[in-house]
């Protein structure tokens, strides 16, 4: 089975910037757009690298999601990829909080495709 | 305004509120930005060499105590000619309003997730009854309690990040923040960026430990700037961890002198899975996949675990599900450790001690020689590419006479 890039977001735009590298490589990228759906995913295709949008800093939900899966799947990377702004000030403070919770990276709007694509394809070659 | 020889002449009061500072206090004080004693003040004040050139320059410079605006400090530069040699005066302006600083606050959900997820990690991950397991968790819990640099070597799969989080999660600092950082996956530019960077973690006090994995693969010019930033007021506390001690790394090459020097004030060593055979069932009990029959503890044991942890992990998962919820044996373990099993049952080849094989076949072979030969030792002995006092020597030791 070659290997998975499995995205966690809540519209395209994620897959979108990732599908052209993965194609390169002939890694499969796989979206989905629920919670379950998402965990459910992870158990069954181990991906080697999982792509985690959220859409709201404070969506517990997610959080207790990536625990869950930092428990069952700890060496699947997770890339943690906010869409919501947040103050310069603040970043390093949210970023920190999320490494905590075992993101392997962490991403702030604006967002690009060459960054996202340098810390994913290297997760995904580790 | 700045004389010939650059040494303040004159400062009105907008500019004395501004900087804070009295003129008539620095009056004919030198203003050079290259000078090392230079103040952060002169150091925004002084104009650069284009304008002791004669040409008009605008510059926007931050505050002498910030690193950055707004508020921006823009000044003019007008070089003056004077008949004994040339002047400049600068006009300031304070552009932009500082930036409310943020309070961060911490949603409460996501700080139950936190806590939820630290209490995993405690010094029962790494039990054990031999003593190199008694010896790595006494070093965990006394390298827990202080806040120094520590180097954590292991195999690869061996649990040198859990080790670190365990250090970070039973000490003193287990509020803050625990952040890993994969310099093998990450490219130099993303660590840097964000570490040190423009808002970097370097800019907040929310890292309690930050674990760097394989910190060696990091050009130096970036290993260096760890170094320097260990040494900052309110840094976290470093652990870097490799599959090589610190010195080996120094001496290939691949480390700075100063990594060693200040990033490695304490080494832990991780013994690999096969030297802790004993914690097998403890270790296996932890994935929670469920229970297994006494019997593939013979099948654990008798392979040797490159991937340490994180093949037993794998594989243990790999079992779990072809177990579906049952009891787990031998039979739903890996095919690869099934194999290892039956090697290590089949039985011994028998070996014969080397001096009785190489006795018996030099009697077979002087008892050859001498049938051939009518019993004539000197004939035997040609035959057998000896003296005769050789040959009747050796038939001694061999108890043939």
């Amino acid at each position: 089975m070659p290997p998975q890039i499995l995205i966690f977001a809540f519209d395209e735009w994620l897959g979108n910037q990732l599908r052209e590298a993965a194609a390169e490589r002939r890694w499969v990228l796989r979206e989905v757009r629920q919670i379950g759906a998402f965990l459910t995913a992870v158990a069954e295709v181990r991906p080697r690298v999982a792509v985690v949008q959220l859409e709201r800093v404070e969506a517990g939900e997610i959080y207790a999601a990536i625990v869950e899966l930092r428990r069952n799947q700890p060496e699947t990377p997770i890339v943690f990829v906010s869409d919501t702004k947040v103050p310069d000030g603040e970043k390093a403070d949210w970023a920190a909080r999320w490494f905590d919770l075992g993101a392997r990276f962490v991403m702030f709007p604006p967002l690009t495709r060459a960054i996202l694509e340098d810390a994913v394809v290297g997760l995904m070659v580790e | 305004m700045l004389g010939a020889n650059r040494r303040l002449r004159y400062a009105n009061p907008a500019w004395e509120t501004l900087t804070g500072k009295s003129f008539a206090a620095l009056r004919g004080t030198r203003i050079s930005a290259t000078r090392e004693s230079a103040s952060p003040l002169w150091k925004v004040l002084a104009p650069p060499v284009e304008v002791w050139n004669g040409s008009a320059m605008q510059i926007r410079r931050a505050r002498p105590d910030a690193d950055h605006g707004p508020p921006w400090w823009d000044i003019s530069f007008v070089p003056l000619t004077q008949p004994h040699g040339s002047a400049v005066i600068g006009f300031l302006t304070q552009v932009g309003e500082a930036q409310e600083k943020h309070s961060f606050r911490e949603p409460p959900a996501l700080a139950t997730v936190r806590e939820h997820h630290a209490k995993q990690f405690t010094l029962e991950l790494f039990a054990g009854s031999s003593p190199n397991m008694q010896r790595l968790q006494q070093q965990l819990r006394t390298t827990a309690l202080v806040h120094a640099s520590v180097w954590i070597r292991g195999e690869p799969g061996t649990g040198k990040e859990t080790a670190a989080r365990v250090i970070h999660h039973i000490g003193p600092w287990k509020e803050k923040a625990f952040v890993a950082l994969d310099c093998r996956a990450l490219q130099p530019y993303l660590i840097e960026q964000l570490c040190i960077g423009r808002g970097g973690f370097a800019s907040s006090k929310a890292v309690g430990t930050l674990l760097l994995k394989s910190p060696e693969l990091l050009p130096r010019e970036l290993q260096a700037k760890f170094v320097e930033w260990s040494e900052a007021k309110n840094a976290p506390r470093i652990i870097s961890c490799s599959a090589k001690p610190p010195g080996e790394l120094v001496i290939e090459g691949s480390l700075v002198p100063g990594f060693l020097a200040k990033l490695a004030a304490l080494a832990i060593d991780i013994p690999p899975l096969r030297e802790r055979f004993d914690e097998l069932p403890g270790m296996v009990q932890f994935f929670s996949l469920g229970e297994c029959d006494e019997g593939i503890w013979p099948a654990l044991r008798a392979h040797s675990w490159p991937g340490n942890l994180r093949e037993l992990r794998s594989a243990m998962n790999d079992a779990a599900k072809n177990a579906s919820g049952n009891l787990i044996t031998v039979e739903h373990l890996p095919l690869y450790l099934c194999e290892m099993l039956l090697i290590a049952n089949s039985p011994t080849p028998r070996f014969v001690p080397l001096a009785e094989t190489l006795e018996s076949v030099e009697r077979e072979a002087i008892k050859a020689a001498l049938e051939s030969s009518n019993s004539q030792l000197s004939v035997a002995a040609k035959r057998l590419g000896l003296s005769r006092e050789k040959l009747m020597k050796r038939m001694k030791t061999l108890g043939m006479e």
